[in-house]
C-alpha cells in the first residue's frame, strides 16, 4: 500500500533527523579519526610540526610487540585490571548493600560515598592522594610509622601499583555504589524475607537469592570496568614517582608496576615523539578491549540471569 | 519555536558573569578572569548542546519504530570503547588544520555529538514512558519533534540532570584535552593554570583559583542533586 | 503442639497511627483461623509480626511452648505464603521447593523424598524444571504453597494466596486449600480482605478493623451473632439492612411497622428502648413462598433485580436511613444510596425466590424472620443480645 511506504520512510526521516547531531559527530570526530589513527599507525612523522611522513606499513606493530617496554605495559595493565576491577566491584556491591539496609542516613552515607567520583581526577590526584596520602608525611606514612617507626616507604615509588588501584576503587566505588544501588531496589524484598522464613542467615541470603539477581547489573559494570581499565592515562602518569622536570606534571614517570598501557601509549607519543608508534599501540589496545569485551558476551550467557519478575 | 529559552538564559547568564569575574580577576592576576572565562565557556556549551542533542537521540532509539535501530545504537555504545588516545591526535590534528585551536570550537562540536552514556541514559528513560501519551498526541495531530517537546521533554527534568551535572562534570575536570587542546594558548582554562602552578607548591597555595575552580561544580550539582536521587531509581538497570 | 498463643501484641507506626493494638488471640493447634478485614485494619501487619518480618513493640507471642516474640524468623519454624507468591525467579520449581530444606543443610535424600512428595500432593511434577517465569498463575502459586508445605513447619502462614487468581480459578483453589488443610491439619493463619473466603474457609475468623480484632468465631457465629455494626455490615453480601427502631416489650415497631419478636431473641429486659434493627437481606420472603406462621410486611417494590437463583429487590422504608458511616461502619455497602440519591430513606434489600412476582412500582408482600434480628445500640454499635461468644473451637474438626 503507498499509504504505508510513505509512512515509513517518514518515520525513518525523522529518526535520523534525531540522530543526525549524534552521527555527524560520529562520522567528524569517532569514524574518521579512527581511519586516521590507523592510516597514522601505519606510518612514521614527527610530532610537532607533523612533517616527515614516511610509510612504514606495518613495523611499529612489529617493533612495538617487540619492545620490553610493551610488553612490561602490557603486563602492568593485565595485573592491574585483574585486581581493579573485581575489588572494585565487591567494594561497589559491599556499599550498596551496607547502604541499602540501613534506613534514614543512607542519603547522608551515599552522599559521602559519591563525594570522590565528582571530584575531577586531577585535582583529587594531585592535592588528596598525593600530597595527603601517599605522599611524605601523608595518611599512610603516619599509619606505618606507627607500626614501624624506623622503616620508611616511598609510596608512591615502590608501591605505585597498589596505590593507583587503591586510587581508582576509591574515585570510582561511589557511582557503581550507586549504579548498585538502583539494581537492588529490583530485587523484590519478598523474596529476602521468604528466604529468611526459609531458614537462610543473612550471608545465605546475599549469595544464594541477592547476588544471583543482581547478575545483570554486575555484568554491565563488569564491561564499565574493563572500559575504565582501558582508559587509565593520566592517573598513572599523575600519581607518578618521581617529580618531573619543569612545572607540567606530565613529564612524571609512572611508577615501577603502575605503567599501564595507556600511559605508556602517552609517553611513546608524545615524550617519545613517536605519534605513529603510539597510535599503532593505541590500535592493539583497542583490539584486545574489543576481544576481552566479546568473550565477556560470550560467557554472560552462562551467568547472567535476565528477567527476574 | 520557543525553544531555546533556557540556552539563551545560560549563554546570557555566562556573558553576564565573565565580565564580573575578570573584573575580580585583577586583584590577583588577570589571566584568572580569562582562564576562568575558558572554562566556563567550554563546559557550559558542552553541558547545554550534549544534553540537548543526546535528548534527541535518547528519543529517536527508544521510541521510533525503525528496525534497525538497534544496530545505529550498538555503533553509538562502541564508541564507548575506543579508548581516547586511539581518536585524540587524529582530531587534534583535523582541528588544527582547522585553525580551532586555542577555541571553544572542539567542545562545542563534541557538545552536539553528544556522549554515548548521555544517549544511554536518556533511551533507558524514555523507553518507559507508556506508550497512551505519545498515541493521544499523535491522535491530537502532533508530528514527531512535536511530541518530543511537548510531553517527553517536559517530563525529563531527573534525566536532564543527571544528563547535565555529568557532562559539566567530565569536561570541567578534563585536564587531558584542555591542555592538548589549548595548548598555545597562554591563558588556558582554569584547570590547566592550577595544574601548572600545583606541584610546586608548597608555600603559595593557589587559593583563590582553587576555589574559583571549585565553585561553579558545586553549585550546579546541589542546585539539581534533588532531580538526581529520584533519577537514579527509576531508569531501573536491568542489564 | 503448634498452639498460637497472641497477648496484648501492638505495634505502633511512626507518626503514632497504631498499626496493631492491643491484639489478644489464641490460635489453637491445627486449626486455621482467618484475618479478615479491609485494607489497613492491620491484618497483613499482624501476620508478619508473627512472621518476624516486623518488630512488636509490645506484648508477646507464643508457639507451643516457645516464646518466639523476638526471634528471628528462620528460627520460628513458620512458612508463609506471600501474596505475589515472592517464588525465587532464578531457579526452577524443584529449587524452589527445596530450598527452605538445603538452606538447613538437610540430607539429600530426604530433600529428594519430600520434594516428590510434595509434588505429588500439588501436581507439580511435571513442571519441576521449569522456571517461575514459565508458570502460570495457578502454578505459581502452588509451587508457592508447595515450598511452604516441603519444610513441615509447625504454622502456615498465608497473606492473600488467591488475590492474584481469576475468579473461577479462585473458586477452585479456596476449595483444595480447604481440603489441603484438612488432610495435612498444620496450624494455619490466613489473611483475606474477601469475607466470603473468610466464611467459606476458616475454623474461625477474627474480624479485624484499625489494628483491633472485633469479633472471632465460627463463620455461623459471626452471622448470625454479629457482635457489632461493624461486623454486622462486614460479613454477608448484600450487606446487612439497618433502620432505627423501637424496642416494646413483644415487638418492635419501624418505619410504620410492627413486627412481633422472637422472644428468645430479644434484647435484656431493662435495655434503651431505642435500637438500630438489623435484617439480612436473606431474612426477607415473598410471602407466597415462605412457611406460614411468619410475620409479614407490605412493602412498595423499587427495583428488582433477576439474578439468576434469585431476585434482588429493593424498597424504601419510611424511616430514616442510617448512614454507613456511623461507627465506623463498613463502608463497603453496595452503593445502593446512589439509586436514589436525594431521597433520604432508608433503602433495603431483600433476596426473594426467583420466582417472585414482585414488580416494580407493585405491592408486595414479605416474610421477615424475627428469630435472625440483630439489635444495636444506637451510641456504640455494639449488639445488644446477650448471646455467648464462644472463642474456643467446640468440636474437633
Amino acid at each position: 500500500m503507498l499509504g504505508r511506504r510513505s509512512r515509513n520512510r517518514r518515520e525513518v526521516f525523522a529518526f535520523c533527523g534525531f540522530i543526525s547531531p549524534w552521527f555527524i559527530g560520529f562520522v567528524l570526530f569517532a569514524a574518521v579519526p579512527l581511519l586516521v589513527s590507523l592510516l597514522m599507525s601505519m606510518a612514521s612523522f614527527d610530532l610537532y610540526g607533523l612533517k616527515n611522513f614516511h610509510w612504514i606499513g606495518l613495523a611499529h606493530y612489529r617493533l612495538a610487540l617487540e619492545d620490553p617496554g610493551t610488553r612490561e605495559a602490557l603486563r602492568d595493565t593485565a595485573i592491574f585490571t585483574a585486581i581493579f576491577v573485581p575489588l572494585g566491584l565487591v567494594v561497589q556491591i559491599g556499599l550498596a548493600l551496607l547502604v541499602n539496609s540501613g534506613t534514614r542516613l543512607r542519603s547522608v552515607f551515599s552522599a559521602f560515598f559519591y563525594l570522590p567520583a565528582v571530584i575531577p581526577t586531577v585535582v583529587s590526584v594531585l592535592l588528596i592522594w598525593r600530597i595527603g596520602i601517599a605522599g611524605p608525611n601523608g595518611l599512610f606514612d603516619r599509619v606505618y610509622h606507627f607500626f614501624a617507626p624506623h622503616g620508611s616507604v616511598y609510596w608512591l615509588d615502590s608501591q605505585g601499583r597498589l596505590i593507583l588501584i587503591l586510587f581508582m576503587v576509591w574515585s570510582t566505588a561511589g557511582l557503581g555504589m550507586l549504579v548498585f544501588l538502583a539494581g537492588l531496589q529490583n530485587v523484590s524484598r519478598h523474596l529476602r524475607e521468604a528466604a529468611s522464613l526459609d531458614g537462610a542467615t543473612r550471608g545465605q541470603i546475599v549469595r544464594t537469592i541477592t547476588l544471583p539477581l543482581l547478575t545483570p547489573v554486575i555484568f554491565v559494570q563488569l564491561i564499565l570496568g574493563l572500559i575504565a581499565a582501558a582508559q587509565m592515562m593520566i592517573q598513572p602518569i599523575l600519581l607518578g614517582g618521581a617529580v618531573g622536570l619543569g612545572g607540567s606534571p606530565f613529564f612524571n614517570a609512572p611508577a615501577k608496576g603502575a605503567d599501564l598501557l595507556p600511559a605508556h601509549i602517552f609517553d611513546v607519543t608524545f615524550i617519545g615523539a613517536a605519534p605513529g608508534a603510539g597510535a599503532a599501540l593505541s590500535w592493539i589496545l583497542f583490539l584486545i578491549m574489543l576481544g576481552a569485551t566479546l568473550v565477556l558476551f560470550a560467557t554472560g550467557r552462562l551467568w547472567v540471569f535476565y528477567g527476574s519478575d | 519555536m520557543r525553544i531555546a529559552r533556557i540556552p539563551i538564559l545560560l549563554v546570557g547568564a555566562a556573558v553576564f558573569v565573565g565580565p564580573v569575574v575578570l573584573g575580580l580577576g585583577h586583584l590577583t592576576h588577570v589571566a584568572w578572569g580569562m582562564a576562568l572565562v575558558n572554562s566556563l565557556t567550554i563546559a557550559i556549551s558542552f553541558t547545554v548542546l550534549s544534553t540537548a542533542s543526546a535528548a534527541l537521540a535518547g528519543f529517536a532509539f527508544a521510541r521510533h519504530r525503525v528496525w534497525w535501530k538497534n544496530v545505529v545504537f550498538l555503533f553509538v555504545l562502541s564508541t564507548l570503547m575506543v579508548p581516547w588516545i586511539v581518536t585524540m591526535i587524529p582530531q587534534f590534528v583535523i582541528f588544527y588544520r582547522l585553525h580551532l585551536i586555542n577555541t571553544p570550537w572542539p567542545w562545542v562540536l563534541w557538545g552536539i555529538q553528544g556522549t554515548p552514556l548521555q544517549i544511554f541514559l536518556f533511551r533507558q528513560f524514555y523507553a518507559s514512558f507508556p506508550r497512551e501519551l505519545e498515541d493521544a498526541a499523535a491522535i491530537d495531530g502532533s508530528g514527531r519533534l512535536r511530541i518530543f517537546w511537548d510531553i517527553f521533554v517536559p517530563n525529563s527534568k531527573p534525566i536532564i540532570a543527571v544528563t547535565a551535572v555529568w557532562g559539566f562534570i567530565l569536561v570541567w575536570g578534563d585536564y587531558l584535552t584542555q591542555d592538548l587542546f589549548f595548548l598555545l594558548d597562554p591563558n588556558g582554562t582554569l584547570l590547566t593554570r592550577i595544574t601548572d602552578v600545583l606541584p610546586s607548591t608548597t608555600q603559595t597555595f593557589p587559593t583563590l583559583p582553587l576555589a574559583l575552580y571549585a565553585l561553579p561544580p558545586i553549585v550546579f550539582f546541589l542546585f539539581v542533586q534533588r532531580y538526581i536521587t529520584q533519577s537514579v531509581v527509576r531508569t531501573g538497570i536491568k542489564g | 503442639m503448634s498452639e498460637i498463643v497472641l497477648s496484648g501484641v501492638s505495634k505502633t507506626f511512626p507518626g503514632g497511627a497504631k498499626a496493631v493494638d492491643e491484639i489478644s488471640l489464641t490460635i489453637e493447634d491445627g486449626e486455621l483461623m482467618v484475618l479478615v478485614g479491609p485494607s489497613g485494619c492491620g491484618k497483613t501487619t499482624l501476620l508478619r509480626m508473627i512472621a518476624g518480618l516486623e518488630t512488636v513493640d509490645d506484648g508477646s507471642i507464643r508457639l507451643g511452648d516457645r516464646d518466639i516474640t523476638n526471634l528471628e524468623p528462620r528460627d520460628r519454624d513458620i512458612a508463609m505464603v506471600f501474596q505475589d507468591y515472592a517464588l525465587y525467579p532464578h531457579m526452577n520449581v524443584r529449587a524452589n521447593l527445596s530450598y527452605g530444606l538445603r538452606v538447613r543443610k538437610t540430607p539429600k535424600h530426604e530433600i529428594e523424598r519430600r520434594v516428590d512428595e510434595v509434588a505429588g500432593l500439588l501436581g507439580l511434577h511435571d513442571l519441576l524444571d521449569r522456571l517461575p517465569a514459565a508458570l502460570s498463575g495457578g502454578q505459581r502459586q502452588r509451587v508457592a504453597m508447595g515450598r511452604a508445605i516441603a519444610r513441615r513447619p509447625q504454622v502456615y502462614l498465608m497473606d492473600e494466596p488467591l488475590s492474584n487468581l481469576d475468579a473461577k480459578l479462585r473458586v477452585r483453589v479456596r476449595a483444595d486449600l480447604a481440603r489441603l488443610h484438612a488432610q495435612l491439619r498444620v496450624t494455619t493463619i490466613y489473611v483475606t480482605h474477601d469475607q466470603v473466603e473468610a466464611m467459606q474457609l476458616g475454623h474461625r475468623s477474627a474480624v479485624m478493623r484499625d489494628g483491633r480484632i472485633q469479633q472471632v468465631g465460627r463463620p455461623q457465629t459471626l452471622y448470625r451473632d454479629s457482635a457489632n455494626l461493624y461486623v454486622a455490615s462486614f460479613i454477608g453480601s448484600p450487606s446487612m439492612n439497618l433502620v432505627r427502631a423501637e424496642l416494646e416489650r413483644e415487638a418492635v415497631r419501624f418505619a410504620g411497622y410492627r413486627v412481633p419478636l422472637d422472644l428468645r431473641r430479644r434484647p435484656p429486659a431493662g435495655s434503651p428502648g431505642q435500637v438500630i434493627l438489623g435484617i439480612r437481606p436473606e431474612d426477607f420472603e415473598d410471602a407466597r413462598f415462605s412457611p406460614p406462621g411468619l410475620p409479614t410486611i407490605d412493602v412498595e417494590i423499587s427495583l428488582v433485580e433477576d439474578l439468576g437463583p434469585e431476585a434482588l429487590a429493593f424498597f424504601a422504608l419510611d424511616a430514616e436511613r442510617v448512614e454507613p458511616e456511623i461507627f465506623g461502619v463498613a463502608a463497603d455497602r453496595r452503593d445502593q444510596e446512589a439509586l436514589m440519591a436525594d431521597d433520604r430513606r432508608a433503602l433495603f434489600s431483600a433476596t426473594l425466590d426467583a420466582a417472585t412476582a414482585a414488580r416494580a412500582g407493585q405491592i408486595c408482600r414479605l416474610t421477615v424472620n424475627p428469630a435472625r434480628f440483630h439489635f444495636f445500640s444506637p451510641y456504640n454499635g455494639e449488639s445488644l443480645l446477650d448471646t455467648e461468644l464462644p472463642d474456643r473451637l467446640e468440636e474437633a474438626v
